[in-house]
């Protein structure tokens, strides 16, 4: 073969090899184009969701690009994501909540040492939290030094501003899932103003201990001084009129029976001032009281007690109530005796006792006596008071402040209704709902 | 026989002293009333002291507020001696109060009366104590 045929023919070789090489590096770049588009690109999608998801972000989404194994994988990524965003609390949400909860959240490592701090303890231990051991936060009797396990212990956390919290804590370790101690989760609740109303409700109590010890040194000192001198009184008095009458006139022996007279009255109201005390002092003992048979047994003593007068009780059998015997006793005393006094006057009465029909409990007394003018009602209850004269009807005024006493122990309210020659009516409850 | 029945009526209030002698008189009890004015005195009356010896009366009239030892007192130191634990103690006094009278019952009083005001009463009431404790009473021997 000639030489330059030979030529000829590498040449065409080297253009076809040529050819070739460019062809293929074509293909070859056509190829890493689909490769870039259709493989990676899916890939750094579905790389940057999972690290989305890695701190807490469940809301990613990655785009589906393609209908093969990878557009599959993206699709199923989704589908994941948007599973755990509805299964899963985010981490912001958590972040959310730790953050604006009213009690103080520490987070230690294991040695005590704070990593992480949320507002209000940031707010009231000061903002140089993290860092600081959990020991120099806090006051405690049982120590914190170490961190442990606590639930509501008393604690008193130091304020930034040199103050005391008094405070509630409780602490649990963390773990990791192995079981390793990872340190400590401490919440601490604020409780200064559960703190201060426990104080303003010792020292109530307290004062009224003291009030109560000193009404009672006060009746005792009643009971026992008041009533010696008047006894010199009234002794002395009764001795001049027994043994020096001769050497009195009748003026002189009027004055010294009126001595008398106020002394023994005197006598009496410590007597009811006493009584009344008492009812305020004594201690409630409950049970189920027969209200009628009391009613029934105090309308015999009082017809005994004046055989000649013409009343006619008419007492609701079966009225038993809650309630402390002695004391509701005694406000029946004083309202069947009142009733029985008021109606003295009259040639024939009628004393009622019964139960109003209807939720609760209302009883009442009524007679058809002298009656009271309503534009004094209001004083009806008050000790010492009273709505008709001594020449009218003999009393202290003591009686209806008592019962009154005896219904507000037991919860209830009490009234009066009177019609001047008509009567009275007295009604009153027991164990109000909200009295 | 009542003659020599002795009362120890111990009493600080000169009034009430006066007041019980009276109505004792007025009830015709005309033994010897013997009268301490404090607790103190009592108890050296009842139990002896240097140079007195003490006396054996039939019934202690016992007030309760006294000066220097109180009336309780009196009378637990009463119950605690061998020679007066029998003695019959009276408390004699113007409290009426519950407390009073759980005290005086529970270290060992006979009897609790509560003066009344009344002077009729009281009168009453001292009487019917003297004759009570004088003549009816029949004591430990
Ligand atoms: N049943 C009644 N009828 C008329 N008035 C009454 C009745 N009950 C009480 N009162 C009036 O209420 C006043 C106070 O009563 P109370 O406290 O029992 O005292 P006292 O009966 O000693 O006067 C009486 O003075 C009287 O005027
Ligand atoms: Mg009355």
């Amino acid at each position: 073969m000639p030489l330059s045929a030979a030529l000829e023919t590498e040449r065409r070789i080297v253009r076809e090899i040529s050819a070739i090489v460019v062809a293929i590096g074509g293909v070859a770049f056509g190829l890493v184009l689909v490769l870039v588009r259709g493989i990676l690109a899916p890939i750094r999608g579905l790389l940057s969701g999972i690290s989305s998801i890695g701190v807490g972000d469940y809301d990613v989404r990655v785009p589906v690009l393609s209908r093969d194994e990878l557009g599959e994988l993206a699709e199923s990524f989704n589908a994941m994501s948007a599973q755990l965003a509805r299964t899963t609390v985010s981490k912001e949400y958590v972040e959310g909540v730790l953050e604006n909860m009213r009690d103080l959240l520490l987070v230690t490592d294991s040695a005590g040492r704070v990593k992480t701090a949320n507002h209000a303890a940031a707010e009231a231990l000061g903002g140089a939290v993290v860092g600081r051991p959990l020991a120099e936060l806090l006051s405690s009797d049982d120590g914190f030094a170490a961190p442990k396990a606590a639930r509501d212990a008393e604690v008193a956390l130091l304020a930034k501003d040199g103050g005391r919290i008094p405070a509630l804590l409780s602490s649990a370790p963390l773990r990791d899932r192995e079981g390793r101690p990872q340190g400590w989760i401490v919440v601490a609740k604020d409780i200064t103003e559960r703190k201060r109303d426990e104080e303003a409700l010792v020292r109530a109590k307290l004062a009224a201990e003291a009030s109560s010890r000193e009404l009672e040194a006060f009746s005792y000192s009643v009971a026992h001084d008041l009533r010696a001198p008047l006894r010199a009184v009234d002794g002395f008095s009764q001795i001049l009129l027994d043994g020096y009458s001769d050497k009195l006139d009748d003026h002189g022996k009027d004055y010294l029976r009126r001595v008398r007279a106020g002394s023994r009255r005197m006598g009496q109201l410590i007597d009811d001032l006493l009584n009344l005390s008492r009812i305020t002092r004594s201690v409630l003992k409950l049970e189920d009281v027969d209200l009628s048979a009391i009613v029934e047994e105090l309308a015999g003593e009082l017809k005994r007690s004046d055989p000649k007068r013409s009343v006619e009780f008419a007492v609701e059998p079966g009225v038993v109530v809650r309630g402390d015997p002695n004391l509701l006793r005694v406000a029946l005393v004083n309202l069947m005796s009142n009733a029985w006094k008021y109606t003295g006057k009259k040639p024939s009465a009628r004393i009622e006792f019964g139960r109003r029909p209807g939720p609760g409990t209302t009883l009442y007394v009524r007679d058809d006596g002298a009656g009271f003018d309503m534009a004094f009602a209001n004083k009806l209850f008050h000790p010492f008071s009273r709505l008709h004269s001594a020449s009218e009807f003999e009393g202290t005024g003591i009686g209806l402040a008592i019962v009154q006493r005896v219904v507000g122990r037991h919860r209830g309210n009490i009234r009066g209704e009177g019609v001047p020659g008509r009567g009275a009516t007295f009604e009153f409850t027991l164990w109000e709902e909200n009295a | 026989m009542t003659e020599r029945k002795v009362i120890l009526l111990v009493e600080d209030n000169p009034d009430d002293e006066k007041l019980i002698l009276m109505a004792l008189q007025k009830g015709n009890i005309t033994n010897e009333i013997v009268v301490a004015r404090d607790g103190q005195e009592a108890l050296e009356k009842l139990l002896g002291a240097p140079g007195k010896p003490p006396i054996t009366p039939t019934v202690v009239l016992l007030d309760l507020h006294l000066p220097k030892i109180d009336g309780l007192e009196v009378l637990k130191k009463l119950r605690g001696s061998d020679k007066t634990k029998h003695l019959p103690v009276v408390m004699l006094t113007s409290s009426d109060e519950e407390g009073d009278r759980v005290r005086s019952y529970d270290l060992g009083a006979n009897s609790y009366v509560c003066k009344p005001v009344d002077f009729g009463a009281f009168a009453g009431a001292v009487n019917q104590l003297g004759l009570y404790w004088l003549l009816l009473n029949r004591p430990a021997p």
